[in-house]
């Protein structure tokens, strides 16, 4: 097989027939663009016009679209012109699609040269159709030649000679052109050819035909009794031996020899050894004739024409008819073998191209790839395929896929060879590997290989001993990955270029499908590892489109709002923004967005589903493509609800405890500056009494008589003890007061006659230039309170108003009622309070500052002493002044009394009477 | 700078008219020439014009207190070399007296004859 298929001369006429513009351009850059293949191109749109074209002057080929409008490629096939005995003026090749392949019958004279399917097709396929048929079209057009001359000859035997034997000879030379003109097989021309020889020409024929690697093969052994056939077949062993001379001369010379009397002497020298002798000698060799085969010039091999029949002797005759069926036979035999090889070249083209899209098929692992490219590799180079991978470590070749086409050797070659490891350092897989280059050996190179080799490396394989090897590496990026390796017997022929070529761009695309299934499984690894990120982060991570659109976020992220994940998409993430944060946070994104910050860091709060809010800390960044343009933007969000809710927490307590130290050393100050200043206030008239008690004791020990100086002695005692006194008592009010022992009698009081008393009291005491008045309502001003108490509080603002006023000054008392409260109010245009004051003189001691300085005596607790009582009793004391200078206003509310006839109402009014029953005491009365 | 001969001067300062009174009497009786404020604005008014040779300073008074009395009364250079005591029922008195440069301190209430025991003291021996 592989015959040579290379075809000299002027480059090929070849005429497109389609309509397809891009299918024409597409053809004719398949042909045109190989300088090996340079055609001559032309193309035309119709059927119609092909059929012309090939009538004026038929091109070298016509390739036809099935689909060729105008005339379709049956008709174009049905109406070539057919100059010679039916054969087409050119060869046609149809260029079909899928399932439009013409059902071919040998006797329609539609059929084409070859078919071949356009959407499958590949430079190379076409090719291999269009060579082959300009091939095999020029055979069949010397067959026609040869079938023509045969029959001339066949012409003259029947008109020359009228012997049985001549008739016979004619019939059979127009049996074999016939028969010959139809023959696409090798082994189907062969036995074609034998069955016409024999018996009608000879008792045995042999067939003996040249391989590729020029050795003989002995083709066929055919004997006409079938009881000697199996005895015949012995010599099958004994193919001629072209080294010894006299030996099988037509294979050699290219004419025809003839032995008309075989005798014993010429078996001797013929035969290789005494069992080839016995052989021949068994056989009964009368005579015999060698007729080489010979097409475009070469030596295909040659038929060997044996009489074993004593009164059968060749003579010229014979040796003639013999060369005139050698002829078309020889022919046949090439036109079969053309066709062959062309079948078979393209079903390599068309497998690699099949082979290329498995292998390259999205998702292909590298388990599934290699186990298919040792199939292949087994089917279509044959006959063991390996396929090793490099280790990490880069030292060996392991097996990982083995093949061959009779399963039995595959499963023993696999036990035998997928645990070996291959050192890379060592035969032809590793030099293949290492050179980056084919390695093919067989014969003594394999030999000397396998001696210096470790015996390792060759397990014994009985089925398919390792006599032709061909390793070629699998490269990636011009690195070594592996290797695929194929190896054969001697029995079959040796690897040849083509076979190298083939294997090699097997594995081209095995290692590149390798690598695109590693590198897939890196990326569905890598994707998946980010996938599960994006699951399974505690983050919450959201991407948006960069209007703020939600595009996708993941679990996290979604539950800390509440949410499903698939919810959330197409949402305005503003949408979650709690309201008062929505502008912020649109500002941030808008910085992010237009590139002015690489990211945007924040807290803010977002809404969770359920209304509640959720502090977040959220980083936003964008998300560009490849080209660095954002296109979307991603935000991490984490929740720290409870991080803000504890630093509150810590923040209040911290400001709670900070207040109450304050409170407590404000409390110790002012205890401390109470009792500075109270043992201040009680020494100062002490140090008076003392003072003048001396004094006046002075006065007497010397015998004074100047009664009016001791008379004010004891005045001056008098005065700084009611200060004393007074003082005392105040003390003892602010001591029970903040010791909660103030205790109040209550009883309900008319408070305007309480008031009234009052002012007339002052009023007695009142210097003439100064008018005191008093405003009441007519009706009764009930209150529950303790007389005295009340009292005192009247009395203290009574004698305020009237110490701070100037003289001409007047002091308003005015006492009303609105729903709730007794109003009382006690108003001077007398000093009147500096900024700040009119809390300040509540405190004990507060005195204003323009009290103090403008050295107005006064101790500063009655105010204080005031506030308690009135808050005891449920009521509030405020003063009001517009400022220095311009008067002050005291106002007092008291809560009215409930109506004096009680009912048992249980809304807890009835509780407000029993301090008519029990004393209270400031404590209780305060909460 | 006391003039020989002259009866020696006393400015006695305090809030309570009581102890004025008290005092100004006894001081008098004494042989001593007194002058009575009844606070440290009153007094700086007086030493303006009559230079004493001893004060008795009250702390705690309404209008100007002993402190600023004594801090103005160095910034205006009056009488500086008058000696002070201070006399006052202030819990603080020994630490404002102290810090005020007083010759003495006495606490109210105080007993007379100890107090004139010190004003003679140190109205006999001016300032240094």
């Amino acid at each position: 097989m592989g015959a040579e298929m290379a075809i000299a001369g002027p480059p090929l006429a070849i005429l497109i027939a389609t309509d397809g513009e891009a299918d024409a351009a597409r053809l004719r850059a398949w042909l045109t663009d190989d300088p090996a293949r340079a055609c001559q191109v032309a193309v035309v749109r119709t059927g119609a016009a092909a059929l012309g074209r090939c009538r004026a002057e038929p091109p070298d080929c016509l390739l036809l679209s099935a689909s060729v409008p105008d005339m379709d490629a049956h008709a174009v096939l049905e109406a070539l012109p057919r100059p010679h005995d039916d054969l087409p003026a050119c060869p046609v090749v149809v260029v079909g699609s899928g399932a439009a392949r013409p059902a071919a019958a040998s006797t329609d004279r539609a059929v084409a040269e070859a078919w071949v399917d356009g959407d499958r097709l590949t430079p190379e396929a076409l090719w291999i159709a269009v060579r082959g048929a300009v091939e095999r079209h020029r055979l069949r057009q010397q067959l026609a030649a040869s079938q023509a001359h045969l029959a001339q000859l066949t012409a003259q035997h029947q008109t020359g000679t009228t012997g049985a034997a001549s008739r016979l000879r004619a019939e059979l030379l127009t049996e074999a052109g016939r028969r010959l003109a139809e023959s696409l097989e090798p082994a189907a021309t062969l036995s074609t050819v034998t069955d016409l020889l024999v018996p009608a020409l000879a008792d045995m024929c042999i067939v003996d035909l040249f391989r590729d690697d020029s050795a003989v093969e002995r083709a066929a052994v055919i004997h006409a009794d079938p009881a000697r056939a199996a005895l015949a077949a012995n010599l099958q062993q004994y193919p001629p031996d072209l080294t010894r001379p006299g030996v099988a001369e037509a294979l050699r010379t290219g004419t025809s020899d003839r032995e008309a009397n075989v005798t014993d002497e010429m078996l001797v020298r013929i035969a290789r050894d005494d069992e080839h002798l016995g052989l021949l000698r068994a056989l009964g060799v009368v005579s015999h004739m060698r007729v080489p085969l010979v097409a475009r010039g070469r030596v295909l091999g040659s038929l060997l024409l044996i009489s074993t029949t004593p009164d059968r002797r060749y003579g010229a005759d014979d040796q003639k008819t013999a060369e005139e069926l050698a002829r078309p036979c020889a022919l046949a035999l090439d036109n079969a073998r053309l066709h062959a090889a062309e079948e078979w070249a393209r079903q390599r083209a068309t497998t690699l191209a099949d082979a290329t899209r498995a292998l390259t098929e999205v998702g292909a692992t590298p388990a599934a790839v290699l186990p298919l490219v040792a199939q292949q590799a087994a089917t279509l180079v044959g006959d063991l395929a390996v396929v090793r991978l490099l280790s990490g470590d880069g030292r060996w070749l392991d097996p990982v896929a083995v093949d061959h086409p009779d399963p039995t050797v595959r499963d023993e070659a696999n036990t035998l060879l997928s645990a070996e490891r291959h050192p890379v350092e060592q035969g032809a897989t590793g030099a293949a590997l290492r050179t980056g280059r084919p390695v093919r050996v067989a014969g003594a190179a394999l030999e000397t290989l396998r001696r210096a080799t470790d015996p390792r490396l060759w397990p014994p394989l009985p089925r398919t001993p390792t006599d032709a090897l061909l390793a070629v590496p699998l490269l990636v990026d011009g690195r070594g990955i592996g290797t695929l390796s194929v190896s054969r017997a001697a029995t079959r022929r040796p690897y040849r270029e083509d076979d190298e070529r083939f294997l090699q761009e097997l594995a081209d695309r095995a290692a590149l499908a390798i690598e695109r299934a590693r590198l897939f499984a890196d990326i569905q690894a890598s994707e998946e590892r980010f996938r599960r990120i994006f699951e399974y982060a505690a983050t919450g991570i959201a991407i948006m489109d960069l209007d703020g659109r939600f595009v996708q976020c993941n679990p996290a992220y979604a539950a800390m709002l509440g949410y499903r994940a698939d919810a959330l998409q197409h949402v305005p993430f503003t949408a979650l923004v709690h309201p008062d944060d929505r502008a912020e946070t649109v500002a941030e994104i808008g910085v992010v967005r237009t590139g002015e910050l690489p990211f945007f860091e924040s807290e803010c709060r977002y809404l969770h589903q359920s209304g509640e809010t959720v502090w977040v800390r959220t980083f936003v960044s964008p998300l560009p493509d490849r080209s660095g343009q954002a296109t979307h933007l991603v935000s991490l969000v984490t929740d720290v609800t409870e991080r803000r809710q504890a630093e509150a927490e810590r923040t209040a307590l911290l400001a709670k405890e900070q207040a109450a130290r304050a409170d407590a050393e404000a409390a110790v100050r002012a205890r401390d500056q109470f009792l500075s200043i109270a043992a201040h206030e009680l020494r100062t008239p002490t140090a008076g009494i003392k003072g003048q008690a001396q004094l006046a004791l002075r006065m007497l020990r010397r015998g004074t008589s100047e009664p009016e100086r001791l008379e004010r002695s004891m005045r001056g005692i008098e005065v700084s003890a009611d200060r004393l006194a007074a003082l005392i008592d105040d003390l003892l009010d602010v001591a029970r007061l903040q010791s909660g022992q103030l205790r109040l009698r209550p009883a309900a009081l008319d408070l305007a006659t309480l008031v009234e008393a009052a002012v007339w009291r002052h009023r007695e005491q009142t210097p003439s230039d100064l008018s005191l008045t008093f405003e009441q309502a007519a009706e009764a001003m009930t209150v529950i309170g303790d007389a005295g108490r009340l009292e005192q509080v009247v009395d203290n603002l009574l004698s305020n108003a009237l110490k701070y006023s100037p003289a001409g000054g007047a002091v308003r008392v005015a006492l009303r009622a609105d729903e709730a409260a007794i109003i009382l109010s006690v108003q001077d245009d007398g000093i009147g309070l500096p900024e700040g004051a009119a809390e300040q003189i509540f405190r004990p001691f507060g005195r204003a500052a323009n009290a103090t300085t403008q050295n107005l005596p006064g101790m500063g607790l009655g105010l204080y002493i005031s506030r308690q009582i009135v808050e005891a009793h449920g009521g509030r004391i405020t003063a009001t002044s517009s400022g220095e200078g311009q008067g002050t206003t005291f106002t007092l509310w008291l809560p009215s009394s409930p109506p004096l006839v009680l009912d048992d109402s249980p809304d807890g009014t009835a509780s407000r009477f029993e301090v008519k029953t029990d004393e209270v005491t400031t404590e209780e009365a305060r909460v | 700078m006391s003039e020989p001969g002259r009866p020696r001067r006393v400015l006695v300062v305090d809030d309570d008219e009581q102890l004025r009174y008290v005092l100004r009497e006894t001081m008098t009786e004494d042989g001593y020439e007194v002058e009575a404020a009844s606070n440290g604005r009153e007094a700086l008014t007086i030493i303006e014009r009559w230079q004493p040779d001893l004060i008795v300073l009250d702390l705690m008074m309404p209008v100007m207190d002993g402190e600023t009395f004594r801090q103005e009364q160095r910034r205006l250079r009056l009488a500086e070399r008058a000696p002070v005591i201070v006399l006052s029922a202030a819990r603080e008195m020994r630490s404002i007296a102290e810090r005020v440069g007083a010759a003495a301190s006495v606490p109210k209430p105080f007993d007379l004859d100890d107090l004139l025991a010190t004003v003679g003291r140190l109205a006999a021996s001016p300032g240094a």
